[in-house]
Parts: C-alpha cells; sequence; structure tokens
C-alpha cells in the first residue's frame, strides 16, 4: 500500500471540518473526560506523598536538630531504643534525607539551588508497639519535650482521616472519569462512522477501482487520532492548571494545617500528563478501528 | 480470460439469480449478456469482481480462482477489472480530471503517472475540454464517458459494463458503443450487460443470453433474439 501523505493530509483535513459541531462534541468530551483523569491521578499522588512517611508501621517521626553532635545524637537513639513502648526505630541519614527532599522538590530548582544538606534536620521513624491514638499522642509529646529534638510530627487520626477520604473522593472521581471515557470514545466512533456515511459514494467507488481498506480507513482513523490528541493536549494544559490551583488553595488556607504534607511533585504532573496523553491514544485508536470495520464492504 | 464453473446464486428466500452457468471468455472478446430484467445479468457482472459470492461453483478471472483469494488481495484484482455503470457513479464533488485522477490516486499511483494518464484518457474520450466542470454541468452521455475514462485509466485487463447505454438516447448510445469499441481493440476484454437490441445487432459480437438465471443461448457474432 503506498500511501500518499498529501492525500492523507487532505483528507484528514476534509473529514475534520466537514463536520465541525460533532468533531468539537467529541473534542469537548474528550477533553473533560481526561481532565478529570489527570486530576484524580494529581490528588492520588497528593494525598500518597501526604502519607508516604507513614507507610509501613510508622506512626510517628522525631526530627533532630540539624546541629546534633554525634554523642547528642547517640543519647536520643538510646533513649528511644531503650523504651519499652518502641517496637523499632530506623534512622534517615542526611544523605537518605537530602535525597527524599530532592524527590519532593523535583523541578523547583530555586529551592534545591538554596538548601544543602547540612540543613536538613535527620530523623528517627518510630513504630510503637501500641498504635492507638492515645499513646501515640503521648509518646511524641514526651520526645517533642526532649534535648537536641527539633520537632515531633504523628500519624494522627486526621490524617488517616485524610488518607481514607481521598480514597473516597478518587474512586469516585474515577467512577465519573470511567462513564465520560466511555462516552468520549462513542461520540468518535459516531463522528467517524457519520463521516464514512456521508462519503459512501467516494468509498464504494474507492472499493471498485481497487483501493485497499487501509488505504480507505487511514485518514478515518486519523481524524479520531486527531480528535483524541485535541482534547488530551487540552486536558494536559488543565493538569498544570490544576496544580497550580491545588498549590494556591493550599498555601492561602492556614485552616488547612492539615494539609502542609499535601504536595504535589513535578513528576506527579509528569506522570498525570503521561497518563492523560495514553489514555487519549488508546482511547481514540480504538474506537476509530472499531468505527472503521464495517462500511467497507462493497 | 474469464470462466465460469457451475456457477450458481441462491439469494435469501430462494431466489435463484444464477444457474449453472458455464462459460468461457477468452482475452480480447467483446462479449454481451442479454436477457429480461431479473435474468441473472448484473449478478454476473457483480461475481466477476467479487462483490457479490457465488453460492456455488468457481469463477477463474486471469487464470485466478478469485473465490480462493484471500480478502486483502481483492483490491489487486479490481485494479485488473475497470467497471461502467448505468448511473456512472460519478463523484458530484470532483471536476471531470478529479474524478478520474481519484481512481488512480487512491490505488496509490504516483502524481506523475496521474498527470500523464489523466488528460491522456479524456482525450481518448473525447472530453479534455470540460476536464474542469463538474458531473451536473454535463449531458448523460459525456457523464457515461467520464466513467468509461474512469474505469480505463488504469488500463485494465477487463472491463465490465452493466448497461452503460441503459439512460441514454439512441444516438448518444451509438457514441458510447463506438468508445468501447475502440478499448476493446487495445485488447482489453469487454463484458457488457445490455437490454439495447440494436446495439447488440448492429455490433454482432458474441452474444450469452439469459432467462431466469440459466444461459440458453451462446452464439459467436450473435443478435438479441
Amino acid at each position: 500500500m503506498a500511501l500518499n501523505g498529501n492525500y492523507v493530509f487532505r483528507e484528514t483535513t476534509a473529514n475534520l471540518t466537514r463536520n465541525i459541531t460533532l468533531t468539537v462534541a467529541s473534542v469537548l468530551t474528550v477533553f473533560v473526560s481526561l481532565a478529570i483523569v489527570g486530576t484524580t491521578v494529581l490528588v492520588r499522588q497528593g494525598a500518597q506523598n501526604m502519607t508516604r512517611q507513614f507507610e509501613g508501621g510508622v506512626e510517628f517521626i522525631v526530627y533532630l536538630d540539624p546541629k546534633i553532635n554525634d554523642q547528642q545524637l547517640a543519647a536520643v537513639r538510646k533513649d528511644l531504643g531503650d523504651n519499652p513502648g518502641i517496637r523499632k526505630i530506623s534512622y534517615v541519614n542526611q544523605e537518605e534525607t537530602y535525597t527524599l527532599f530532592k524527590k519532593l522538590f523535583k523541578g523547583q530548582e530555586s529551592i534545591l539551588r538554596n538548601v544543602r544538606a547540612s540543613d536538613l534536620p535527620t530523623s528517627f521513624k518510630v513504630e510503637p508497639v501500641d498504635k492507638s491514638v492515645i499513646s501515640v499522642s503521648q509518646l511524641a509529646t514526651l520526645y517533642r519535650k526532649q534535648a537536641n529534638v527539633y520537632d515531633v510530627t504523628a500519624a494522627t487520626d486526621v490524617i488517616r482521616e485524610m488518607k481514607g477520604m481521598t480514597t473516597f473522593v478518587n474512586n469516585g472521581l474515577t467512577l465519573f472519569a470511567t462513564f465520560l471515557l466511555v462516552a468520549s470514545s462513542l461520540l468518535i466512533l459516531n463522528t467517524i462512522r457519520t463521516a464514512m456515511f456521508a462519503r459512501r459514494r467516494e468509498i464504494e467507488v474507492m472499493k471498485l477501482v481497487g483501493a485497499t481498506n487501509w488505504f480507505i480507513r487511514v485518514p478515518f482513523m486519523l481524524e479520531g487520532l486527531v480528535q483524541g490528541l485535541i482534547g488530551g493536549a487540552l486536558a494536559v494544559g488543565f493538569v498544570f492548571l490544576a496544580r497550580r490551583w491545588l498549590d494556591e488553595l493550599l498555601n492561602r488556607s492556614d485552616g488547612l494545617k492539615l494539609l502542609q504534607n499535601f504536595s504535589i511533585a513535578s513528576s506527579d504532573v509528569t506522570l498525570a500528563c503521561l497518563i492523560v496523553v495514553a489514555t487519549a491514544v488508546a482511547l481514540s485508536v480504538i474506537s476509530s478501528a472499531l468505527a472503521t470495520r464495517r462500511f467497507l464492504d462493497v | 480470460m474469464i470462466k465460469l464453473e457451475n456457477v450458481s446464486k441462491v439469494f435469501k428466500g430462494d431466489v435463484v439469480a444464477l444457474r449453472e452457468a458455464n462459460c468461457d471468455i477468452n482475452k480480447g472478446e467483446f462479449v454481451f449478456l442479454v436477457g429480461p430484467s431479473g435474468s441473472g445479468k448484473s449478478t454476473m457482472i457483480r461475481l466477476l469482481n467479487k462483490q457479490d459470492e457465488p453460492s456455488t461453483g468457481a469463477i477463474y478471472v486471469a487464470g485466478k480462482h478469485i473465490g480462493e483469494l484471500s480478502s486483502w488481495k481483492v483490491p489487486y484484482l479490481r485494479r485488473n477489472i475497470g467497471c461502467v455503470f448505468q448511473d456512472y457513479k460519478l463523484l458530484s464533488n470532483k471536476t471531470v480530471y478529479e474524478n478520474v485522477a481519484f481512481a488512480l490516486e487512491v490505488i496509490g499511483r504516483p502524481r506523475h503517472v496521474v498527470k500523464t494518464q489523466v488528460p491522456a484518457i479524456l482525450e481518448l474520450v473525447g472530453l479534455s475540454k470540460k476536464h474542469k466542470n463538474y458531473p451536473d454541468e454535463l449531458s448523460g452521455g459525456e457523464q457515461q464517458r467520464v466513467s468509461i475514462a474512469r474505469a480505463f485509466v488504469n488500463r485494465p485487463l477487463i472491463l465490465l459494463a452493466d448497461e452503460p447505454t441503459g439512460n441514454l438516447d439512441p444516438a448518444t448510445s451509438v457514441g458510447i458503443m463506438r468508445l468501447l469499441d475502440r478499448i476493446n481493440r487495445t485488447g482489453t476484454t469487454v463484458v457488457m450487460a445490455t437490454h439495447d437490441r440494436s446495439i447488440v445487432d448492429t455490433m454482432r459480437r458474441r452474444v450469452i443470453e439469459l432467462d431466469r438465471g440459466s444461459i440458453v443461448r451462446d452464439q459467436a457474432r450473435g443478435v438479441y433474439e
């Protein structure tokens, strides 16, 4: 099959502009559904970042004074280790802290440039024996008062609740996104079917003079792909906007102190964009392939 | 070039369109298919370029058993078979030139081939001056010439014509027949289904007569009945 690039371009553009209302409808539906998909990914990643520190049974973290010396460090370690209420501790050294820090602030060069590894507090991740809220907060209060301890953060029940809430919100968004994705696939499919129906005489002639099925199919499939990609591109733009809004929302509201740890890293935005684009391509290719399967029998 | 072996075509509801048809058409022949409406002429034409499948029997085109052709090869079969219809099947949004060029473009012929072949074929059918006109600006005879140009521009081995003069007056029909005759003289096998008694009687070519799906006469240099 010799596909003439000029021919394919001309036919695809003609198809897209011929039925502009349907094209716009499918592009917008793709956009909205993928925007929801992208936002869901952002929220999920942000929530994960918020609660990441408290994974694997860790209930609270003891941050040490950055200027602590080895002796003082050993004292704190012994103190924690000897406490019968504590099952396990693990030390996060300066290097590991800095690696984590770099991961969290990836892409934000000005922050990365101004902070050195020695500025960051090292910490102990602590897994207590009794994980009830009362016991954890008692331990946290106890260690907050200790010498050479900078601060203690605990996985309070608020954080646990937040975790549950974001899961709930995410599931809701995912459900909506699924319905909308199905709707947009069907719209793309219908747009292509309509385009093929409008041109059935041309298709009939093409078949009679011996055009291959792929030759006939490709411009229509590209039409679907273009619709998906435009919708996807708009959704990618929306993901960036959504990140800005979320950041602003979190910075502005002091009342939302709880959400302080809710952060969206640049890598999360990239992930969201990749998922959006991949979904756009998959969605449009599948519906185009389905749409062009029939109508070709002459 | 074309061979039918016990070919039958039965449509849903036991409508027999073609019954145990046998015939052999040589390269370069000009064959008329005659018979009343519903006798199976169009069905036979449709079977030859695989627009339809026979219910039983075998059809050979250019030595190939087309029933055994895989579906992706059908387009290549059709590139060897030009088709002309009673209703022309021209694309109304394309000019004469574009209609003919379309047939070459969609089988992937390079642009320089299109640019030389299309004017040549329009010259042959006598429409060089009207290459910029749209089909609805042409008379019936001219439209049929465009359709013949489109069918022949790729120089097929076989030209199938299903009542090409069905919508035309006698004088115009004569012109179309002259054109088909010229094409036949270049070595192209022509199979034409027709009702037109005077055309068949003047041309005196091979006549295959069908009646209710059966071949009832196969006569060289025959007349309509």
